[in-house]
């Protein structure tokens, strides 16, 4: 589904960040 | 009837790379100038009635050039940023160094279309977790070979 709204989005957003920043950080995965 | 936000055209900001490799450079640059023909069609339509829509590519870093680009323009709303959703939600914790704030320096405006990626293995390979495939393959020896729809690194 795709949000249309910007709290939708947003929420979507932290949502998402809050799963990454676990994966990458789990991962110990770091670009310079 | 032109409104006062239109009187300045407007630069749509493209993230995405023309193509991302030789090999797939057709297919890309058929996707990312329909993105850009889509989203700036489609501003052209609802917001301005006539107005130019500027398509800009910054490609580099995984989508960091452009939103740099487009967090420091006038905040005026003349300046969009087409980027993927990396950009958001892997970025701020994969690059050590970064020049834009994703959450303080830029705000989501829509989605303008979603996808899934994937890490597939070959089924015969004895992983079943993102970390113990990393742990086996930073062991490797030779290197793990991979094949990807980005880059190459």
């Amino acid at each position: 589904m795709l949000q249309t709204s910007l709290d939708q989005m947003q929420q979507m957003i932290k949502q998402e960040q809050a799963s990454y920043s676990k994966v990458i950080r789990d991962l110990q995965v770091k670009v310079d | 009837m032109a409104t006062d936000a239109c009187a300045v055209n407007l630069t749509l900001t493209l993230s995405l790379p023309a193509c991302f490799s030789m090999d797939a450079c057709a297919l890309r640059a058929k996707a990312v100038r329909w993105i850009g023909r889509l989203a700036a069609g489609s501003l052209v339509a609802w917001v301005c009635a006539g107005q130019a829509v500027v398509v800009d590519n910054k490609v580099g870093s995984k989508g960091q050039v452009a939103a740099e680009f487009v967090a420091r323009a006038p905040a005026n709303g003349h300046t969009l940023l087409v980027g993927m959703d990396s950009l958001f939600v892997i970025n701020p914790y994969l690059y050590a160094l970064r020049g834009v704030d994703v959450n303080q320096d830029l705000m989501p405006v829509a989605t303008l279309g979603s996808n899934q990626f994937v890490l597939a293995l070959h089924p015969q390979l004895p992983v079943k977790a993102p970390a113990r495939f990393v742990a086996r393959a930073k062991k490797s020896n030779p290197p793990l070979a991979y094949a990807s729809a980005g880059r190459r690194h």
